[in-house]
């Protein structure tokens, strides 16, 4: 088939997949106004990268000197001010039923200290919202960074893959390391390589840790437990996952919904019922005031050339169990 | 070109311009590289927020559908590289769930299967056949949009089409 033909056919396939996708018409206005409103970009003939440094510079200083916790107060305002300026409600539901060290426990671990800084049970907006944090126990001779921090740009192949590293220059097989996902008084590199060369402190040995899943009620009650999450590391060099997940399934319009969904599709109507049947057994443990939760976790040492079974399946596993009280998150 | 119109005298003119023209067009390329509406709708915006701070400076050394690609094709990479957006759970929902197919496939069903096959394609192959098939740009503006060589493009271009060809079931002709 020629060119023009596969064009034709993938411009027709691109918009008809994305036609419910609607343009801003006034977008080039709202930009010029916003742009004009706010700070100038270049106004003054410093080096824009000069007055940056100096500005991080300040607020690592000022980040030190307050003792920051990056806790969910400080996350929902400084690095995902989303909801604060686009969904209200709720981003002040979050913050309103803010628990901080809930009561705890966790398992014991050689590597890292964990701790679950707060948790936000917000079952108005359908959202439960937890903040983690983990601390190296000898930062002297440790490094720690987020697993997620590894091979983020998709292109790593590795040593007996199913495909070969090609002379495409995005292919390679050796890991890299990430320094993107730090807080914005960060000042070190922002890009990727070798993992020893990307650490502040290459002669360290390097830990990677991965928070690997929830559990509610101690599993007795399957229920998916899906949203979404965010890692960075802090300027002490602390990890801090924050998690945001779904409770759709608070309400009891989900079983309608469900069994609607069942009604339409009839080979999947023993799924949805099982389903309905685990929220509403959710819901009635919920009467009891109290949610017990598992968050579990994994830490690894990352060596030059070790096996990737045992980077991504290795290392210590711990767990954090911690206990929500719905009723206390009420004024 | 924007170069020709020269970005000081009528920088508005020319940014009202380039949105009404490619606002479109990127919003649906970028819906496709992000496989997010919303995050699509984000990339668009930061986009042009970037093509107009940078306005001044657009000396025409490319054409200004090659420039504003450059920021897009960027920006949409910088987006997925965030552990947000990584991680941000795309799991389809129960309820998003496609009923059943029917027997017979209309151009419609052909269509949205060519675009599912594009969306499986891997990152660097969808980005040039976007910008290439999509977007009616040629091997050298679209290695130029992606700051790499013609040559690469060729050879992503033609493992692109390989695997859409695999991709796409029933064996159509692509």
């Amino acid at each position: 088939m020629k060119d023009e033909q596969i064009r034709a056919q993938i411009h027709q396939a691109v918009d008809a997949h994305a036609e419910h996708l609607r343009t801003d018409p006034f977008l080039a206005q709202r930009i010029m106004n916003q742009e004009r409103t706010g700070e100038p970009v270049v106004k003054k003939r410093l080096s824009v990268g000069l007055v940056l440094a100096i500005v991080l510079m300040l607020v690592a200083v000022t980040a030190l000197a307050a003792g920051i916790i990056y806790n969910l107060g400080w996350y929902y305002t400084n690095r995902d001010n989303y909801l604060r300026d686009n969904n209200p409600t709720v981003y002040e539901a979050i913050m309103s039923n803010v628990i901080e060290n809930p009561e705890q426990e966790q398992s014991s671990n050689n590597l890292v200290d964990v701790t679950i800084q707060d948790v936000s049970w917000s079952p108005e907006v359908k959202k439960l919202t937890i903040s983690f944090r983990a601390s190296v126990k000898d930062p002297d001779h440790f490094e720690m960074h987020g697993m997620w921090a590894l091979d983020t740009d998709g292109a790593y192949i590795g040593e007996g893959g199913s495909t070969t590293v090609t002379d495409d220059s995005e292919d390679r097989a050796m890991h890299w390391l990430w320094r993107s996902f730090e807080t914005e008084d960060y000042e070190g590199p922002c890009y990727y390589g070798p993992p020893f060369e990307m650490m502040d402190d290459g002669s360290k040995r390097l830990l990677l840790i991965e928070r690997n899943g929830i559990t509610l009620f101690d599993g007795t009650i399957p229920m998916d437990v899906s949203g979404s999450m965010d890692m960075f590391r802090t300027p002490k060099g602390d990890i801090v996952f924050v998690e945001e997940i779904d409770l759709e399934w608070l309400s009891e319009d989900y079983d309608q919904r469900m069994a609607e969904y069942a009604n339409q599709n009839p080979d999947m109507k023993e799924y949805a019922e099982s389903r309905v049947t685990n929220a509403q057994a959710i819901r009635e443990k919920l009467k009891d005031g109290m949610i017990p939760v598992r968050l579990t976790y994994s830490v690894v040492e990352y060596t030059e050339g070790m096996d990737d079974l045992e980077l991504y399946t290795g290392g210590e596993q711990g767990y954090v169990d911690f206990v929500i009280r719905p009723k206390q998150t009420k004024p | 070109m924007i170069a020709e119109q020269g970005p000081s005298c009528n920088a508005e003119e020319t940014f009202s311009r380039l949105v009404a023209e490619y606002q479109k067009p990127l919003l649906h390329m970028c819906a496709m590289m992000l496989r997010d509406d919303a995050a699509a709708e984000d990339a668009v915006q930061e986009t042009f927020v970037k093509a107009w701070r940078a306005l001044p400076q657009f000396r025409g050394e490319c054409s200004e559908k090659t420039w504003l690609m450059r920021i897009a094709m960027n920006t949409c990479r910088d987006m997925t590289r965030t552990a947000w957006f990584r991680h941000t759970d795309r799991r389809i929902t129960l309820e998003e769930l496609p009923l059943p197919a029917p027997v017979e496939t209309s151009r419609e069903d052909d269509r949205e299967e060519l675009a599912q096959a594009i969306l499986k394609l891997p990152r660097k192959y969808r980005d040039v056949l976007l910008l290439y098939y999509y977007q009616d740009m040629n091997q050298e503006e679209v290695a130029q949009a992606l700051n790499t060589s013609p040559s690469t493009v060729s050879k992503r271009l033609k493992h692109a089409r390989d695997k859409l060809r695999t991709l796409l079931e029933r064996g159509r002709e692509l």
